[in-house]
């Protein structure tokens, strides 16, 4: 492309993802539904379905070490053995957040995403602002989703991209010792497993 | 038209459908609000939906979610149009217009329907999706890294 710019354009979705907006756009028109219904819908999936399996995995790592290291090994494999498929291919790296490394992904170019285990993208994941700005100022982005990392871990920034997803594996909040996977599953946020915030300790009771 | 509040029935939640793709979760969530708003009742959409699953196997090469959502959204444009809804034409046509107000919309800026758009110049989708590809060359260490400051500095 000479006369035109790549960032002039955006490549558009599969006709099939077209097709759906179609029908959409259509059925809106001809006052069959509601507009803003089904975004609605996608929104509850969104925020409860999708990253509840990445809280599934994050939960089995923390309390089985074996998994663990298949799951930091090779991430795709060790999904697989959970059920979780649906990957078109590309390959899944787990991420750890330990007390020297904290990790944070981002698709700098589009909204790569890992949405086997984590959903939909939150809106502000597809932004332009979050897209650029945190690979230049991780700390300051970072400090506006409320996190403070301090200065003696080191910030690292992965760009997902058609070939390779990222997850993190967050920390284990402390006084949680004992508690099932199902109780440690309820505590994982999508947040915590995109970078942009951690799980806090949690008080004992 | 419904005035139903868009709950999903817990049982989705539980053990719902798994989204490999964003638009999938759009065909699903679609699909329900038009049985909602009483276009179709979810018995007529299962039985349209089964007998597709029935005329259109998961091939070879398709993982199941890719074959799922392709009967999905072929049941789909089958039961639209047996209900008169909408013609195949116009889905046609709207496909078009979303696919050029894609791109005609600056990388990075969020998608405004349009109609009326030129068409896009020929080859000018591969060209981009070259320049997509390219540009996603294999990362796999980090983008960016900012270091601790270690004990003296």
């Amino acid at each position: 492309m000479t006369a035109m710019g790549h960032d002039d354009h955006t490549l558009p979705p599969s006709s099939l993802a077209l097709r759906i907006k179609a029908i959409e756009t259509l059925m809106v028109e001809k006052g069959k539904i509601d507009p803003g219904a089904v975004t609605e819908i996608v929104d509850i999936f969104q925020n409860k379905l999708g990253p509840r399996i990445g809280a599934k995995v994050v939960a089995r790592a923390w309390s089985d070490p074996a998994y663990k290291a298949r799951l930091l090994a090779d991430g795709t494999e060790a999904l697989k053995e959970l059920g979780i498929g649906g990957l078109q291919g590309e390959a899944m790296h787990i991420l750890e957040n330990t007390s020297e490394v904290h990790n944070v992904i981002v698709c700098t170019l589009c909204s790569c995403y890992p949405w086997t285990v984590l959903g939909l993208p939150p809106s502000w994941y597809k932004s332009a602002a979050y897209r650029s700005r945190i690979v230049i100022e991780p700390r300051a982005v970072l400090a506006e989703f409320g996190l403070q990392i301090s200065d003696d871990r080191e910030v690292r920034v992965y760009d997902s991209n058609a070939e390779i997803r990222y997850m993190v594996l967050p920390e284990r909040p402390a006084g949680t010792d004992g508690w099932t996977e199902i109780q440690l599953e309820a505590l994982v946020t999508r947040d915590s497993m995109i970078g942009v915030s951690a799980l806090t300790a949690v008080a004992a009771g | 038209m419904t005035t139903a509040e868009p709950t999903v029935d817990p049982k989705w939640l539980e053990d719902g459908p798994a989204f490999s793709e964003p638009w999938q979760a759009e065909a699903f969530a679609l699909t329900l609000q038009l049985s909602r708003a009483g276009n179709f009742s979810w018995s007529e959409w299962v039985d349209t939906f089964s007998a597709e699953i029935a005329a259109a196997p998961q091939a070879a090469d398709e993982d199941i979610n890719t074959a799922y959502y392709r009967q999905w959204m072929q049941a789909l444009e089958k039961i639209i149009a047996a209900r008169s809804l909408i013609s195949v034409t116009e889905v046609t046509d709207y496909e078009e217009h979303w696919r050029r107000s894609y791109f005609f919309t600056e990388h990075g800026k969020a998608i405004e329907f349009r109609k009326g758009l030129e068409p896009i110049p020929s080859g000018a989708l591969e060209d981009l999706e070259h320049d997509h590809s390219h540009d996603h060359d294999h990362h796999h260490g980090p983008v960016a890294i900012s270091p601790a400051r270690r004990v003296g500095q």
